[in-house]
């Protein structure tokens, strides 16, 4: 399960990640227009949740 | 009755009988001979009947002669290998952490609780794929 993380406008949850994988995405943020590896990664998570039909956008935090 | 039913439900016994010897075989961690079958049949049925039904397996791919006398079903071998793989590899891998908004992950957690079918150990596994599928994507 991972680590929980308070921020002070929302929570965060701390995710390990194979560095092996984040090297590849670092590669692909600056080529593809995103602004951080965890705009990338958010953005996987729900592309991958809308095909699975569970995504839902909650709030601006995410 | 006609000699083509007859060589039909023959058939259909030893597809059976190949199909009960395979269920009994499959998780075998030991490597076996047909002299250890043999004595383990409750009902008597003889040695070539099990050492043709074996070659038949051999043949399909379900299991694997290791020698003149020995084997081993594909599903435990398959196994082993899968074992010392993940070993080799969970040995090398290093990680990095990254925060995620709490919200997506119950999300994730969600998706994983009612959909267990889709294979996922947890979160992070979910990730990883997601990470994965759309590096994929864009490549």
């Amino acid at each position: 399960m991972p680590r929980t993380i308070a921020k002070t406008e929302a929570e965060y949850v701390f995710v390990k990640i194979p560095k092996s994988l984040l090297d590849e995405v670092d590669k692909a943020v600056g080529k593809h227009g995103y602004r951080s590896r965890t705009e990338f990664v958010k953005d996987a998570i729900r592309s991958l949740l809308r095909e699975y039909g569970m995504y839902k956008s909650t709030s601006e935090k995410e | 009755m006609k000699e083509g039913s007859v060589m039909e439900m023959c058939l259909l016994a030893e597809e059976q009988f190949k199909k009960q010897l395979l269920e009994f075989i499959e998780d075998r961690e030991e490597p076996f001979d047909v002299e250890f079958l043999v004595r383990r049949c409750l009902q008597p049925v003889s040695e070539i009947k099990i050492h043709d039904a074996l070659c038949e397996l051999v043949e399909e791919g379900r299991i694997i002669r290791l020698d003149d006398r020995h084997y081993m079903s594909t599903r435990v071998l398959m196994k082993r290998w899968l074992k010392q793989k993940i070993r080799k590899i969970g040995g090398n891998v290093s990680f990095d952490g990254l925060e995620l908004p709490r919200n997506l992950i119950d999300q994730v957690m969600r998706l994983l609780k009612e959909k267990p079918g889709l294979g996922y150990v947890d979160a992070e596994d979910f990730i990883r794929d997601a990470i994965r599928r759309s590096l994929r994507h864009l490549h």
